[in-house]
């Protein structure tokens, strides 16, 4: 064969498979940016769509079912997200699927996540409009992560304060942490409180014994708990308690004017308790009467022995044994 | 300054005067081919290599970071669209300048002094579009082809380094590259090749063409040449780039 002829095969070969290679690449991106499949469009609407760019993927429950055609600004709060979805996947998307913006992984590109709304939705059509939900910007995630930074800063802070407090020499921790006494003391404390506990426990018993003694209605108890006379007894005792109360404190109360108008008036007995003149008038009166009677007894002795009364008094003696 | 402004003037010259010659029939296919092949199989064997040690360094360089991250399996999609993006472009586009465009040059300058090139006028060969639209055709049409070479291979070396550091599946490593690659990525990548091929064709043609007589005025050409289609290749990547991102496609 004529070298040039070998040349130009040669040659034919090296083009037509670069451009094989050429057209097959371009089957393949046109196949990922769907180009060969048949689709249909469907929009949504976000108040941000930060990273979200032409050709950026659909994808619906993670699955890949197409990608976005374009993103406008309606308004000051509102961007449209136009999107091409396989007509395939068109029965797995219903009325009340709900999209999102995600990330494919933590520092992938952004896409819109569709997922399964609630159930009861019907098929979506062309150009319908998906519900969305909005996405967590980072901005806000850091705002959330700076909180939390604030709160630990205070909390090892506080740690802080507290392992100073445990280093100090003075301190109730320290003493608790480093001193041996203290730690006898307070083991021997918690012997005691262990002796505490099972003499509880026996206590606990005791009366969980007595509580199933009442509940079984043996002993006294048990009968003023049960007995229905004993109760109504106790309740007309009570009642005349009550009475007898009421009375006493009624007779307290007449008593206490009593004593007030003694204590105030100008009586007798409020003179004899009050005036020592008339107390010791009265006391001469009673050592006078005592006087007195201790004359008329001699007197009474001696009518007895006079001749004029002898006899009416022997007569009464032998009356009287 | 007045050297700087001497090349622009003269390759906006040679630029109008190669597309004035070269969509005016009769065309050259024979040589347009001979060119083909001269540039684009010759070069594969370089190409290749380069674009494969690439691939596997790019991933050896960038797998440790990933990895401290805990974004290791974004190895495929990094190194996808590195390569298609940037890397395999515009490293085809270096070694072509390197290798394509001093041999143009050399061998225009080599012509030029032995006068070839004059006695090709003689006969009555028209010189430009016989020896420099045949060329700069090759070149445009060629190094595109080689880019996309260099990218399979690339990624065919992305995919060793990391299939030698983990186990990866083939399946699940292409799958992933293409999942990541949009068109956006595609198009202006392949399209800047076009027109890395034709700077790199234009330079080492106008290099090889106005170079002095003598042995080391060739010498000069081809050197001003590699450097010359080196920086417009880089200055074309910038602008695509650019008009790229312009467009919204970044």
């Amino acid at each position: 064969m004529d070298k040039s002829v070998k040349r130009n095969i040669l040659l034919g070969l090296f083009v037509v498979v670069g451009i094989v290679l050429f057209i097959i690449g371009i089957f393949l991106v046109g196949a990922k940016s769907e180009m060969f499949k048949n689709t249909f469009p469907l929009s949504a609407k976000f108040t941000n769509a930060t990273g979200l760019k032409i050709g950026s993927n659909v994808r619906y429950n993670g699955v890949k079912v197409g990608i976005v055609k374009t993103v406008n600004i309606i308004d000051d709060s509102t961007v449209q997200v136009d999107m091409q979805i396989e007509d395939s996947k068109r029965m797995f998307i219903t009325t009340t699927a709900v999209a999102t913006i995600a990330s494919d992984g933590l520092m992938g590109d952004k896409l819109v996540n569709i997922i399964t709304g609630k159930p009861g939705g019907i098929t979506i059509r062309n150009y319908a409009y998906l519900q969305t939900h909005n996405p967590i910007n980072t901005e806000q995630v850091l705002q959330t992560l700076s909180g939390s930074n604030e709160n630990i800063r205070m909390i090892t802070e506080n740690l802080k304060i507290l392992t100073s407090d445990l280093n100090n020499k003075n301190g109730a921790l320290q003493m608790l942490y480093k001193d041996t006494d203290a730690a006898f003391d307070l083991k021997t404390s918690f012997s005691n409180l262990r002796l505490v506990t099972g003499k509880v426990a026996q206590v606990s018993q005791t009366l969980q014994d007595i509580t199933a003694l009442i509940q079984h209605g043996k002993g006294t108890a048990a009968e003023l708990l049960n007995d229905t006379v004993l109760g109504h007894n106790l309740a007309s005792t009570m009642a005349s308690l009550k009475e007898t109360s009421n009375k006493l404190n009624a007779v307290s109360n007449q008593l206490s004017l009593t004593v007030q108008h003694v204590n105030n008036g100008n009586g007798t007995v409020n003179m004899l308790l009050t005036d020592t003149t008339l107390a010791a008038n009265v006391q001469q009166s009673v050592l006078n009467l005592k006087k007195a009677s201790k004359g008329l007894d001699e007197d009474m002795e001696g009518l007895k022995h006079s001749f004029l009364l002898r006899k009416y008094f022997r007569k009464k003696s032998r009356k009287n044994k | 300054m007045d050297m700087f402004f001497q090349d622009a003037a003269e390759l906006a010259q040679f630029t109008v005067a190669v597309i004035k010659e070269g969509v005016r029939p009769p065309y050259e296919f024979r040589e347009v081919l001979n060119q083909c092949y001269e540039t684009g199989i010759k070069s594969f064997i370089l190409v290749g290599i380069t674009a494969f040690i690439l691939g596997l360094v790019l991933i050896m360089q960038s797998r440790p970071t990933l990895v401290e991250f805990g974004a290791g399996s974004f190895l495929p999609a990094m190194s996808s669209v590195s390569i298609v993006r940037e890397i395999g472009p515009l490293v085809t586009a270096l070694i072509c300048a390197g290798k394509i465009g001093s041999g143009i040059s050399a061998e225009l300058g080599s012509m030029k002094v032995t006068e070839q090139i004059d006695a090709m006028e003689v006969s009555g060969t028209n010189p430009f579009k016989f020896l420099i639209a045949t060329r700069i055709m090759a070149t445009t049409l060629m190094i595109p082809v080689l880019t996309l070479y260099a990218i399979l291979i690339a990624l065919t070396g992305a995919f060793t380094a990391a299939s030698i550091t983990d186990q990866v599946n083939i399946g699940f490593f292409f799958n992933r590259v293409f999942d990541t690659l949009k068109f956006s990525d595609v198009i202006p990548s392949f399209t800047k090749t076009f027109f890395f091929g034709f700077a790199i064709g234009l330079v080492g043609c106008t290099k090889g063409y106005n170079s002095k007589k003598g042995t080391e005025g060739v010498g000069k050409a081809a050197n001003a040449s590699v450097v010359i289609a080196m920086l417009s290749v880089i200055v074309i990547d910038m602008v695509v780039t650019r008009i790229t991102a312009m467009l919204g496609y970044l």
